[in-house]
């Protein structure tokens, strides 16, 4: 009997081993497993093109990443590089789900993988936003210092914050409200927010010139009208920009063809203040007509960078002879930064054209007939021409 | 088996305690059983033992497992026994403003008032929500430009947020200052919600707030957007969402799966401003139809396959939408014209036209009997059969309304851009306002009806009131 007892108590003690040891590799296969599993669902997502393309295989993934265990979270978090904005917004809807079933505390990780510069920047400040959610004291500790951040979201929560800060401090300490507006002034890249700090400086006395906070190009060379009757204007190609398109720049002693008359290019600057220009003002209101504008950039170097037009009438812009945006729209509302384009610069001259078409509306609201224009880098900071 | 009007899963759970409770009896029997006799060694007698536990305890998982599953597919399958007279499933309901159930005969706030909940919600918005069974969804924009999109589900019951959902603007999410980027109401067909934004973002989710699908309209075309804001809400018919999508620009109205979020198809449309948004009619052969209004007049098409039924260039508006009640659909242009909605594949004929009801900006309210114009301050009621006004009320202290009314009963619910709401009961030959309500905030997105309960979403808050 007792010789039955040692001999079963052995085989459960192998069986138990074996079991184990089973399990252990098992588990480490059953992870592998997972990881590429979910690897292979985040490359069917982050594949999703324009149209619903990819989208046969996406919704199955994403379902599949849905279930995925928020110690995976990182991994999501990762995804969100370099990717279109329509799979980053499948990938957010993912994130979100998977962080809200956890039941494991996910502070550490979201505060970790947000304070991580060498994670991308969208990960980083979707990390934030969900730390915000989870603990909202210590993710707005955290932001206080992120002013100058190369993650353009946490960036713009700290100057949220900053701005905030001084709203709450301009009646008690104005010295301390104007110590932060300027801060964040520098560190803003937001048209929205320098506008507000731009306002709330001024409020408190000290000017800041809008054209000068987002250093909008004010000097120009225009010629004007050209015939925009019934809009014909918008897809003319009329000698500036073909000349623009072929040599690459304008000779501005050549004399055109106008509207209603021969027509030179005449210096025109954008207002002081609002570093608008204005070319009703210039050209008497006309309507139904085309107008040009020349200008040129000097960088110090090759970079990427932006044109940012904002407009309340149609337009077109060529640099260096390249068309890089096109929007016929009249009277749909304007803003600072309202189109944005990528494209080029290039170290030395930059030539810069616009064609700005005023239409024929009547209405009180469709008389306007101006710009404001700025080269900045990829993040939103305004480019002064370097001569 | 099948499953119907299952409210929850916890029936099928206790099929899982009861075999359980069988397994437990059925093993002490069986150990009863072991003690008496054997003629077998007691470690191997131990060992079947185990291995038998084993086995039925992975059986009875399974069982499990499958019960669970089974259940919660037949609660996402069977959505519409969850809905019911619960539903207020897109812009003014089912398209005509009407309440299937009695909306509150009052509203006030304060202690001897009706306010169930209010709750603030994460930005603005001038959407109106929805109501799907217990759960009240609304759409609401943040950030420097109203980028950030937000969806949140609301228990209809407690106001408890139930969960959200957030997303980044995919095309232009400009807008005037009166407006925002969450402007178009969402759609739901009982199973799925379809989050639409003003940047023409379209969202997909489950009723518990899962992304299923993501469209980026404006990303797919990038010309698309009005930058003073598109407000245009979708709906669903035939399992096709359409949307309207008409600017200056790229303009067109299309058709998404609702299952594969997949362009059904896209029709050009012209390049001009328009708010208005599409309808849903049914034939009298049970076909459905999709009622696209611009200011060039009206088309409608056939929801899966885009093509064009008919066409008029009568009832041409960008701003108010149509409106279909009694066979008839209500066109709002610089007059209001009543189409008979009869056979077939046939345009339908004018049965009248009046140039008195036409309204402002909010969309013509119907009953079987009546329609209801709002124009400005002033409401006008009009017999549905032959369009001759009965009455007409200036509302006194109503500012801009944009909003469109809701109806319950012979009560309208009217909102303007102040947050003033004011209830107002038809009597036959007059009517008379019988509350009036101080909201604070603006209301630009028309109410929903369910439940017994009057949903509005102002700028930052939703309220409930019962």
């Amino acid at each position: 009997m007792k010789k039955s007892k040692t001999s079963y108590r052995r085989h459960a003690a192998s069986l138990m081993i074996a079991m184990l040891a089973f399990g252990a590799i098992s588990g480490t296969d059953a992870q592998s497993q997972d990881n590429a599993q979910i690897n292979q669902s985040i490359e069917a997502v982050r594949k999703i093109g324009k149209e619903g393309k990819g989208y046969s295989l996406a919704i199955p993934a994403a379902k599949q990443l849905r279930q995925t265990s928020a110690s995976n979270i990182n991994l999501l978090l990762d995804a969100l590089t370099d990717t279109n904005p329509v799979a980053e917004n499948w990938l957010r809807g993912i994130v979100f789900d998977v962080a809200r079933k956890s039941d494991q505390p996910l502070i550490a990780t979201l505060q970790s993988y947000a304070m991580d510069q060498s994670n991308n920047p969208t990960g980083r400040g979707l990390a934030m936003e969900l730390l915000l959610k989870e603990a909202p004291q210590t993710a707005n500790r955290l932001i206080t210092d992120c002013l100058n951040d190369p993650s353009l979201p946490l960036r713009e929560m700290a100057v949220e914050q900053a701005i905030t800060r001084a709203e709450q401090l301009t009646k008690a300490q104005p010295e301390n409200a104007i110590a932060d507006y300027r801060a964040s002034l520098s560190a803003a890249r937001h048209p929205r927010q320098l506008a507000r700090i731009i306002e709330a400086l001024g409020k408190l006395g000290e000017e800041v010139k809008t054209a000068d906070a987002f250093v909008l190009l004010t000097d120009w060379q225009s010629l004007a009208p050209m015939n925009n009757i019934d809009g014909v204007g918008f897809d003319m190609q009329y000698t500036p920009e073909k000349e623009f398109q072929t040599a690459g720049t304008i000779d501005l002693q050549t004399q055109h063809t106008g509207k209603t008359e021969n027509i030179n290019w005449q210096p025109i600057s954008g207002s002081e203040d609002l570093g608008e220009v204005d070319l009703a003002d210039a050209y008497n209101k006309e309507k139904g007509a085309v107008g040009y504008l020349f200008a040129e950039f000097e960088s110090d170097r090759d970079r990427p960078a932006q044109a940012r037009l904002g407009c309340i009438n149609a337009n077109k812009i060529w640099i260096n002879g390249k068309l890089v945006m096109q929007n016929e729209v009249y009277h749909s509302g304007s803003m600072i930064d309202q189109y944005i384009a990528d494209f080029p610069l290039k170290k030395g001259t930059n030539r810069i054209l616009l064609k700005i078409c005023q239409n024929e509306q009547e209405e009180s609201w469709a008389q306007n007939w101006k710009f404001q224009f700025r080269i900045t880098d990829p993040s939103g900071k305004g480019l002064a021409s370097k001569p | 088996m099948t499953f119907k009007s299952i409210p929850n899963s916890t029936q099928f759970q206790q099929p899982c305690v009861a075999m359980q409770h069988k397994t437990a009896r059925h093993k002490t029997a069986r150990h009863k059983t072991a003690r008496r006799a054997s003629t077998v060694p007691s470690a191997v007698t131990n060992i079947r033992n185990r291995a038998r536990f084993f086995a039925h305890a992975i059986r009875i998982s399974t069982a499990c497992l499958i019960w669970t599953t089974l259940a919660s597919m037949s609660t996402a399958a069977d959505p519409a026994s969850t809905v019911g007279s619960k539903s207020w499933l897109g812009f003014r309901g089912d398209g005509t403003s009407r309440g299937n159930t009695a909306a509150p005969a009052k509203l006030a706030l304060g202690d001897n008032g009706n306010l169930a909940w209010k709750l603030e919600m994460p930005g603005r918005s001038v959407a109106g929500p929805i109501v799907i069974g217990d759960l009240v969804v609304t759409t609401s924009s943040s950030g420097q430009d109203g980028e950030v999109l937000h969806v949140s589900g609301v228990n209809l019951k407690t106001g408890k947020l139930e969960w959200e959902q957030r997303f980044r603007a995919t095309g232009r999410p400009f807008c005037h200052p009166t407006s925002a980027n969450a402007a178009p109401s969402p759609a739901s067909d009982g199973q799925r919600i379809f989050a639409f934004f003003s940047s023409n973002d379209l969202a997909c989710l489950s009723l518990s707030g899962e992304l299923l699908w993501y469209r980026g309209l404006g990303y797919d075309y990038p010309k698309a957007g009005n930058d003073v804001g598109m407000a245009s809400s979708p709906v669903v018919v035939d399992g096709a969402v359409i949307v309207k999508v008409e600017a200056q620009g790229d303009s067109f109205a299309a058709a998404i799966d609702a299952e594969t979020g997949e362009n059904l198809w896209r029709l050009a449309r012209p390049q001009m401003s328009n708010w208005a948004s599409p309808l849903v009619i049914r034939r009298p052969d049970d076909r459905n139809e999709v009622v696209i209004q611009s200011r060039q007049g009206v088309i409608a098409v056939d929801p899966r396959s885009g093509k064009t039924q008919w066409s008029t260039q009568e009832g041409g508006s960008a701003i108010p939408s149509p409106t279909a009640t009694a066979g008839l659909l209500i066109l709002p242009s610089d007059e209001v014209i009543a189409l008979k909605v009869g056979a077939s594949a046939s345009t339908p004929e004018v049965a009248w036209r009046n140039n008195k009801l036409t309204p402002r900006n909010a969309s013509v309210v119907a009953s079987d009997k009546r329609l209801y114009s709002l124009k400005g301050s002033v409401l006008v009621a009009a017999n549905l059969e032959d369009g001759e006004q009965i009455w007409q009320k200036r509302l006194k202290g109503l500012g801009s309304a944009w909003a469109t009314p809701v109806l319950s009963e012979n009560r309208l619910y009217i909102f303007d851009q102040t947050g003033k709401g004011l209830v107002v009961e038809d009597q036959g030959e007059d009517a008379e306002t019988l509350h009036e309500i101080e909201l604070g905030e603006a209301v630009l997105g028309s109410p929903a009806i369910a439940d017994g309960r009057l949903v509005i979403r102002a700028a930052n808050t939703l309220f409930c009131f019962e």
